[in-house]
């Protein structure tokens, strides 16, 4: 009975001692980190609209529940409404998936981009090497998607993102882009 | 300190460069090995990160060795690796990021890196904690080393050059060129003493490149070169020394043989 004890209590000390020093790392590194995260979401929102790595843009974060995360609805430094961005994360068999949508105010898809993914590297490098780009300058009333890539999963992830954006930007925005 | 206690400690921390190296040896850790050997700084960045989280678990597999109960000392050992290997990876996102992205999944991985886990249950459960530190730094700098190596084959095939800067942001504000073979392209400079010498002018060394030895396959072919010269120093080492104790032994016969002979005389001589 002591030695289970004597186990059970060694194993907390290690478990505590453990704890406590990844939350004194986490506190001395998550600015950093969040800083980090921000700054590269920055950057695929400039992708996203082809804009050049000089230009400055201010954006408005609106949080969604409709599946989707969040809308970016972004401007340029005058004001002028650049277009809107969509992020969505799914969880598939393999992980999770987080993409952004990227559409403009005529309702043309701008771009789609994986931001973060533990999908299988290989597979994902394949998704956006071959099956992204076609969603650039499509309708979001008439989007095509691949029919044979579409059995996999983290395409079929993207291919849910970028169906719900679409879906929400109809219902809300409209091709107006009020 | 006796001298021959320094001797030993010496050869505790030299013994994973060559003798014992994980990778060209134990073929231990052969996970990142393949997979993060692409280029060599994200092969120098992932050896930094193993020798901390190595030297790290085996000062704290020492010093609490004698409180762990036997039935529970591997999973401890594991409490303590994956304590190392997270606080390692909220470091390198927040201060190497570049790194962190090009490293990907093998940052987590380390966890599982049989050779920080073999390191914990072979040595530093059984010796105190300074001999435990050197072992850790040591087989961290020959896993490094190792890795190294095969980073340095494999860019250098791939690209012609040795690139500095992309993915570790210390030393240098920008990225660039350790080495490369563009004095190739200037080879004419140096034949220009032959009459009507000419080199091809627009020879550049990128189009001699093999992308292949960026990709996987690359990484097997140029693991198995680097093996293959191990071994068979290793084979002529082995054969040396083979050669070498029969020649005592004959030696040995023939001293004995004289000897006999020397004994046979000088009592043919008495009689």
């Amino acid at each position: 009975m002591m030695d289970k004890l004597k186990t059970a209590l060694v194993l907390l000390i290690i478990g505590a001692v453990s704890g406590l020093l990844i939350y004194g790392t986490n506190e001395l590194t998550k600015d950093g980190i969040i800083a980090i995260r921000q700054e590269r979401e920055q950057s695929y929102y400039m992708d996203i609209f082809s804009l050049d790595a000089a230009s400055e843009i201010t954006f408005d974060k609106i949080t969604l529940s409709n599946g989707l995360d969040e809308e970016v609805i972004l401007y340029d430094t005058t004001g002028n409404l650049i277009g809107y961005i969509y992020k969505g994360t799914d969880n598939n068999n393999y992980g999770q998936v987080t993409t952004l949508v990227g559409i403009k105010t005529n309702g043309e898809i701008a771009s789609v981009v994986i931001s973060s993914t533990t999908n299988t590297a290989t597979f994902v490098k394949n998704i956006e090497t071959n099956y992204l780009s076609p969603f650039a300058g499509q309708d979001t009333e008439s989007i095509t998607f691949d029919a044979k890539t579409g059995a996999t999963y983290t395409y079929g992830s993207v291919s849910k993102i970028v169906t719900l954006a679409s879906e929400y930007f109809i219902q809300n925005r409209g091709v107006s882009g009020e | 300190m006796s001298k021959k206690e320094t001797m030993s400690k010496w050869a505790n921390f030299t013994k994973g460069f060559v003798k014992e190296n994980p990778i060209f040896v134990f073929l231990l850790g052969m996970c990142p090995a393949l997979a993060v050997t692409s280029t060599f700084e994200t092969a120098l960045g992932m050896g930094i990160l193993v020798i901390f989280v190595l030297t790290s678990s085996n000062i704290v597999v020492s010093l609490i060795r004698k409180w762990i109960p036997n039935d529970v000392r591997t999973p401890s050992y594991i409490v303590v690796i994956a304590t190392f290997v997270t606080i390692v990876r909220m470091l390198t996102e927040s201060y190497a990021p570049a790194l962190y992205d090009s490293l990907g999944v093998f940052i987590p991985l380390i966890v599982v890196n049989c050779l920080i886990l073999g390191r914990a249950e072979a040595f530093a459960s059984k010796n105190n904690v300074v001999d435990s530190a050197i072992d850790g730094l040591g087989m961290g700098l020959g896993f490094t080393f190792a890795l190294l190596v095969i980073g340095f084959m494999r860019e250098l095939l791939a690209t012609g050059v040795i690139a500095y800067g992309v993915y570790l942001p210390f030393f240098v504000n920008e990225p660039t060129q350790l080495f490369n073979l563009d004095w190739i392209i200037k080879f004419d400079d140096y034949l220009a003493f032959i009459p009507d010498f000419a080199f091809n002018n627009n020879f550049s060394i990128t189009n001699y490149a093999l992308p292949m030895f960026s990709l996987a396959p690359g990484a097997f072919i140029a693991l198995s070169f680097i093996l293959a010269y191990m071994q068979s120093k290793k084979v002529k080492e082995e054969k040396k020394k083979e050669e070498e104790k029969k020649r005592l032994i004959e030696e040995k016969k023939r001293l004995a043989l004289e000897r006999k002979k020397a004994a046979a005389k000088k009592r043919g001589e008495a009689a």
